[in-house]
């Protein structure tokens, strides 16, 4: 019983921190990002597993976090409402090569991340170049450049 | 209501986005009252945590909040009559905490039905100062009266975090 309500609490913590923190807590940004990614892991994972190292205290702790992932994606199934509250929505951030920048300052998104986009996928080197630019759901940006729109 | 972006066919919502941005502003603010709490000691080991219960000829420090798998201190101070001391603690208490390390070394404990005695051998400077270190084995509301050989009493309330 222990173990599937480690598991739950962790689970329940990290999912209102994350949706906290907004779209771009878990986009990768930098080197540093990752490493704190890691560093999160590698926090809730004691935290998961207890004192407990045996390999049916792990089955449990898998176990119960991908029936929480099954459940939650079934409640989304259901109840289409579940869903921006738990992943959030898209949201353009660029629009005809103009940056939008209430939201842009919300998101903690910048121009340097949209053009960062733009060249990485696309080779656009220009602001003007972009139709839309999308803030996912993930936090990764999606470029769409003016002559494909 | 989501908008659809044309030509973008994503579920924008602008209604639903400005809301998530005001909730995300309070829960930044939980976040960092969070982190406030845990420097004070609201989730064990710091000033807010650390407490000192005085009885009657009897006093003890201990942590008012506790964690599970993580040691704490119960200091108990008292002046025996004789050169023997003992220190009993209630044995609802007794069977939630691993009894880790109790300095000096008892010369017996004494598992009864209703509490645990702890026996010294009290020769040499007083007060007469005992160290258990306890580790919660649950989560729970710990609460126990600490009771000496000359009928000394003093009352610790701790809460252990899951």
């Amino acid at each position: 019983m222990d173990a599937v309500l480690r598991a739950a609490a962790i689970y329940v913590f990290l999912l209102l921190v994350f949706r906290i923190t907004g779209k771009r807590s878990l986009a990768q940004i930098t080197a540093f990002d990752f490493v704190l990614l890691l560093i999160v892991g590698e926090s809730t994972q004691q935290a998961l597993l207890g004192d407990d190292f045996s390999v049916i205290n792990a089955c449990v702790v898998i176990a119960t976090l991908m029936f929480l992932e099954l459940g939650l994606a079934y409640l989304k199934g259901h109840w289409p409402r579940l869903d921006p509250i738990l992943d959030s929505t898209p949201l353009i951030v660029v629009e005809d090569g103009r940056a939008l920048q209430d939201r842009m300052a919300h998101e903690r998104v910048d121009v340097s991340d949209v053009l960062a986009a733009a060249r990485e996928r696309h080779g656009l080197v220009r602001l003007d170049q972009i139709r839309f630019a999308v803030l996912e759901r993930s936090g990764g940006i999606s470029i769409v450049p003016k002559e494909k729109a | 209501m989501p908008e659809r972006h044309a030509p973008l066919e994503i579920d924008q919502d602008l209604v639903f986005q400005r809301r998530e941005w005001r909730v995300q502003r309070v829960g930044w603010w939980a976040l960092c009252l969070f982190v406030v709490a845990a420097l004070a000691g609201v989730f064990g080991e710091g000033p807010i945590s650390r407490t000192r219960a005085e009885g009657t000829g009897l006093s003890a420090e201990y942590d008012r909040f506790i964690r599970t798998g993580r040691p704490t201190r119960l200091t108990a101070s008292w002046s025996p009559a004789g050169g023997e001391a003992s220190l009993r603690l209630d044995r609802a208490y007794f069977d939630r905490v691993r009894l880790e390390q109790v300095t000096p070394a008892p010369l017996q404990v004494e598992i009864g039905a209703s509490d645990v005695r702890l026996r010294f051998a009290a020769g040499g400077a007083r007060p007469f100062t005992v160290v258990v270190e306890i580790e919660p084995l649950g989560a729970a509301r710990l609460a126990t009266e600490l009771r000496t050989e000359s009928g000394h009493v003093t009352r610790i309330v701790q809460l252990a975090y899951f």
